[in-house]
């Protein structure tokens, strides 16, 4: 019954156009690169104030589920993802596009996310106190082993440069210790320097590493070869076959977004890089990744958007948000007088039942409007070179800016896009550096705490059976990635193999 | 060049559309907000009851920017900008918050401090603006801004398990040193400046050896970690816990504010438990430059009593138990000039500094 | 021109040195007595690691130099060469990365003295003109009319829309209200 008035709610009028502008408005933001779905909700917050609580949540939800697709078409068009959460659908979406393939691209990515978003809603409404149990198993040593299981996906990024791929990530790691340490609060490698303090904020150096340094490279290449972005995006709507040939990759990657959306702590970006890996990694063709394979695009945003129901099950049974767009979902839930946890449940089974409907509306919204809007959007991707290079370049360092109105932060975004065209020059894949800076200081502060915890005892890491499987997990894919190395020069017998 | 210009031109319709998209979201808003929009229209030509700012004020005639020295969405946020609304209506000028974060709240202050003293810039002042001078992270100080005043201040709780087993923090320090007496230690989990005080509340109760501050990586961690029974207890707002507490899942053995809280009436502070200095709040204060001309900041101080006093401020607050505290700038500045050598003592003894 | 491995060489080497730098700047944290886990424990794993992973990268550069060039240190005679005839060596390609990394930090420099306005414009104009440079009076003017209109849209999107401040630079800020 409850679910009945959950749809009547939906489906007045008012809320109804808000839920659909919520989507348009979340796609659209989130195509625009440096905007995320976080940035675009709580810009949006204030307007929320004094609107009647399930209305102001249905429209969120919409920007929610909108924003997190919405990086996906100029991650594929021109491989500038226009949120982290898309910096892996670029990774075949990109070359796809380059084939001329960019309309099936698309089209995969905007099925993908729906499908991606109507499983997690199913476990949504249906397990939420299942998950929420298990979520709350972990704890640090949990949380660490998840970060370092996370980070090996570099060993399947870096390709045949595992070597400058491994010091990519590293290099990643040393600059998320710069700026503040959290736990004792106090800065690290800032030299003296006040506006080091700020560190490298996430933001500003994805759209550096993965926007300015892609300009460069567009700049070094100058605009007589106008192959490099295909006028041809060609037809959108995805094809059954090509459907039926993903329908495995989509629900494994739908239930790893689920799984990992669902993990407080861990979002969409993470939830795309893991299932993107582990789909190259159980692949039959797995040195075609990276090269335009619509396995890649489909796994990667079936899982981001899978991320949007998955997030939400601890934030509304537990209130603990799953990702950093639900943690100010928990902040409108409280701007709006309501406490979210195990009583929202009992007390507002109104607002969970509109929750959930507006989730599953929100999504169709999204595939009819991602089917129709990206082609419109594409119009863009398809301007001269010499108008589109300036305009994404400009979108680009004020998107940087935005979030804090802050040059500081444009600095940073040209700082690496600058240094991210000169290693990628250098045939130093880019991906680790971003994996690492998004699971840092996961990885960091969790370390810390669970010794903290142990009083210094190492062996906490192999306390738990989750632990231990993540690690185990982790430790083999090094262990294959190395083989897989050591075969690949062995046959090569130059030893090229850098 | 033709078709170059209607690509151009399709594109810019996009974005038009996106904006007006934007404006539409906006306007459902402000329609219902009637309440603002009166305000906003009646206060600049003066209402009867308030009192005539001088003549010679010609304040404020723009919109001000409020540096909030946190991330937006975080609950320091989202009570700032509640508390602004009721403040913008006072004043009838917009207030735009600006969210400036980075090193632990300094890189905020610090900007807000760069910014002429005109009136135009506010900031929020929290306890870090105490922490980090004392580590000497930044010279900014308290000092340098002409408090308007503060506007809430929120104890911090001795949260545990409700199946622990623990009814008193006496139960609660007896377990400490059972456990120290096992060579164990009881685990709390603690989060920014809660560290300082569970460091200070167990130093207090003799038991700073007998448990383990455990960080995390944010508020809402802290509740899981305390739910998955990762830790034995935590120290936390009210605001974070409250769900908890009121599903039965979680309860409060003591709370470090200086009365008892009226949402619970039965939880003893440590203070009547004989830990008298065991007292220590999380506080949000609006503050302005220092240099600022003082009519300004008499003007607003009177528009944010009025604001704090808004009964739908009260109602918000409340409602969100974000206990709101009023105090005027000399009581908060005595309140300040008291803590800052606690908090210090406090800092030495976690071997902070 | 710098080959391959040796640049594999130099970056591995600049590398180690930075590792050891910060490692050095890592004895200055400051470290709670009795910690277990200070904050300088995680930065030295990583910096170990990186470490020694620039030194294998350096070996296998240095493994990758054509054997005729690992006598023949000085072949970056490049150096000595003043900056024009630097630039005059230098591709196209390279020139038009140059000269855009240059635009952009003077761009970064002049975007809150001069305000939004004017700088969005000119850089626009200015990369235009890097990446396609043209005397025809017709474009230049379809160009100016394009970056104004950008401009606008940068306007309305952030600052209108997002409510995002942009610096008004010299343009006083009432004209935009």
């Amino acid at each position: 019954m409850g679910f009945l008035d959950g749809l009547m709610t939906v489906f007045q009028i008012h809320n109804l156009v808000l839920l659909i502008l919520g989507v348009v408005l979340g796609i659209i933001v989130g195509a625009i690169p440096g905007l995320t779905a976080t940035l675009a909700i709580s810009l949006l917050l204030p307007f929320t104030f004094s609107l009647e609580a399930s209305t102001a949540l249905i429209m969120l939800i919409g920007i929610y589920v909108g924003g997190i697709y919405g990086g996906s078409i100029t991650a594929i068009l021109l491989r500038t993802p226009g949120t982290p959460a898309a910096a892996a659908t670029s990774l075949d979406g990109y070359p796809l596009m380059q084939k001329g393939q960019g309309g099936r691209a698309l089209g995969i990515a905007t099925s993908a996310s729906f499908i991606g978003g109507q499983i997690s809603c199913i476990f949504l409404i249906f397990l939420s106190p299942l998950i929420s149990n298990f979520a709350i198993k972990f704890s640090s040593a949990e949380y660490f082993a998840l970060a370092i299981f996370g980070l090996t996906i570099i060993f399947s990024v870096s390709g045949k440069y595992l070597l400058k791929g491994v010091i990519a990530g590293l290099i990643g790691l040393v600059i998320n210790t710069v700026g503040f340490d959290v736990i004792v609060a106090y800065p690290r490698f800032t030299f003296g320097v006040r506006s080091l303090m700020i560190g490298f904020p996430l933001l500003p150096a994805i759209i550096g590493l993965f926007a300015l340094s892609e300009l460069l490279r567009l700049f070094k290449a100058g605009v007589d070869d106008d192959d490099a972005i295909h006028d041809n995006v060609g037809r959108i709507l995805p094809r059954w076959p090509d459907l039926r040939q993903l329908k495995w990759v989509l629900l494994k990657s739908s239930l790893i977004g689920t799984f990992i959306g669902a993990l407080p702590g861990a979002g969409a970006n993470i939830a795309s890089f893991v299932a993107y890996s582990e789909c190259k990694r159980t692949s039959k063709t797995p040195e075609l990744f990276g090269k335009g394979i619509i396995e890649g695009v489909a796994a990667s945003e079936s899982a981001n958007n899978a991320v949007t129901g998955g997030a939400l099950i601890p934030m509304l049974t537990l209130g603990v948000p799953g990702d950093a767009v639900t943690a100010v979902l928990l902040g409108a839930l409280t701007i709006q007088g309501l406490q979210p946890g195990p009583l929202l449940f009992r007390n507002n089974p109104g607002i969970i039942n509109s929750i959930f409907v507006s989730t599953i509306v929100g999504n169709i919204v999204m595939l009819l409007t991602g089917l129709f809007l990206a082609k419109a959007i594409a119009k863009i991707a398809i301007m001269k070179k010499t108008t589109l290079i300036p305009i994404i370049a400009i979108f680009s360092m004020i998107g940087a800016y935005a979030a804090e109105s802050s040059l500081a932060h444009m600095k940073i975004a040209v700082i690496f896009g600058i240094a991210g065209y000169i290693l990628e020059q250098m045939d130093f894949p880019l991906a680790p550096i971003a994996l690492s800076i998004v699971l840092g200081s996961l990885a960091e502060n969790s370390f810390r705490a669970a010794l903290i915890r142990s009083g210094g005892d190492w062996r906490i890491f192999f306390h738990s059976a989750i632990s231990v499987v993540f690690l185990a997990i982790a430790a083999a894919s090094v262990f294959f990635a190395l083989r897989n190395q050591y075969k690949a020069s062995k046959e090569s017998q130059g030893g090229a193999s850098l | 060049m033709r078709k170059e210009l209607i690509k151009i031109l399709s594109a810019s319709m996009i974005l038009l559309l996106c904006i007006a998209l934007a404006g539409c979201g906006q306007s459902p808003a402000s329609s219902q907000g009637t309440a603002s929009e009166a305000t906003e229209a009646v206060n600049p030509g003066g209402s009867a009851t308030e009192p005539e700012p001088a003549p010679s004020l010609d304040y404020p005639k723009g919109s001000i920017t409020a540096i909030c020295p946190w991330t937006a969405g975080g609950s320091s946020d989202i009570t700032f900008r509640s508390y602004l609304s009721y403040l913008s209506k006072e004043i009838g000028t917009d207030i735009n918050v600006l969210n400036v974060t980075g090193g632990d709240g300094s890189i905020g202050i610090n900007q807000a401090l760069g910014m002429p003293a005109d009136g135009y810039t506010m900031a929020m002042l929290n306890y870090d603006i105490l922490s980090n001078e004392i580590k000497g992270i930044t010279e900014d100080s308290y000092k340098d801004f002409a408090i308007i005043n503060l506007f809430t201040l929120q104890g911090v709780n001795l949260v545990v398990n409700a199946d622990s087993g623990w009814e008193t923090f006496e139960d609660f320090r007896q377990a400490a040193l059972a456990a120290k007496a096992a060579g164990k230690t009881l685990q709390i989990g603690v989060n920014g400046f809660w560290l300082h005080a569970a460091g200070m509340m167990a130093d207090a109760a003799g038991i700073k050896d007998c448990v383990v501050f455990v960080p995390s990586n944010g508020s809402s961690e802290l509740m899981t970690e305390l739910l998955g029974k990762h830790c034995d207890a935590v120290t936390t707002s009210l605001t974070v816990a409250l769900p908890h507490l009121e599903s039965g899942a979680m309860k409060i053995l003591g709370t470090m504010a200086e009365e008892r809280m009226p949402e619970f009436p039965d939880i003893p502070t440590f203070k009547e438990m004989g830990y008298p200095n065991v007292i220590i709040a999380g506080f949000r204060i609006l503050a302005v430059h220092k240099d600022t001309p003082p009519e300004i900041v008499d003007f607003l101080r009177q528009a944010g009593k009025k604001a704090f006093d808004n009964p739908e401020f009260q109602k918000w607050a409340g409602d969100a138990k974000a206990d709101p505290i009023y105090m005027d700038a000399e009581e908060t500045v005595k309140y300040l000039e008291n803590l800052a050598p606690v908090v210090k003592q406090t800092m030495v003894n976690l071997g902070l500094i | 021109m710098i080959k391959m491995g040796k640049r594999d060489m130099i970056f591995g080497g600049l590398l180690f040195l930075i590792c050891l730098l910060l490692l050095n700047e890592s004895r200055n944290f400051y470290v709670p007595p009795d910690t277990v886990a200070g904050p300088a424990l995680w930065p030295r794993i990583v910096l170990g690691l990186l470490a020694v992973l620039s030194l294998v990268l350096m070996y296998v550069g240095y493994k990758h130099i054509p054997k005729g060039q690992k006598e023949n240190q000085e072949a970056v005679s490049g150096n000595q060469g003043s900056l024009t005839k630097k630039w005059a060596s230098l591709t196209p390609g390279n020139k038009r990365v140059l000269a855009a990394m240059l635009a952009t930090m003077i761009f970064l420099f002049l975007f809150q003295p001069l305000g939004f306005i004017i700088s969005i414009t000119a850089y626009f104009l200015v990369i235009t003109y890097i990446l396609e440079p043209t005397k025809n009076p017709k474009q230049i003017g379809f160009r100016i009319v394009q970056a104004l209109a950008l401009t606008a849209f940068i306007y309305m999107v952030f600052s209108k829309g997002l409510s995002v401040r942009l610096p008004a630079g010299i343009i006083p800020a009432t004209w935009l209200l």
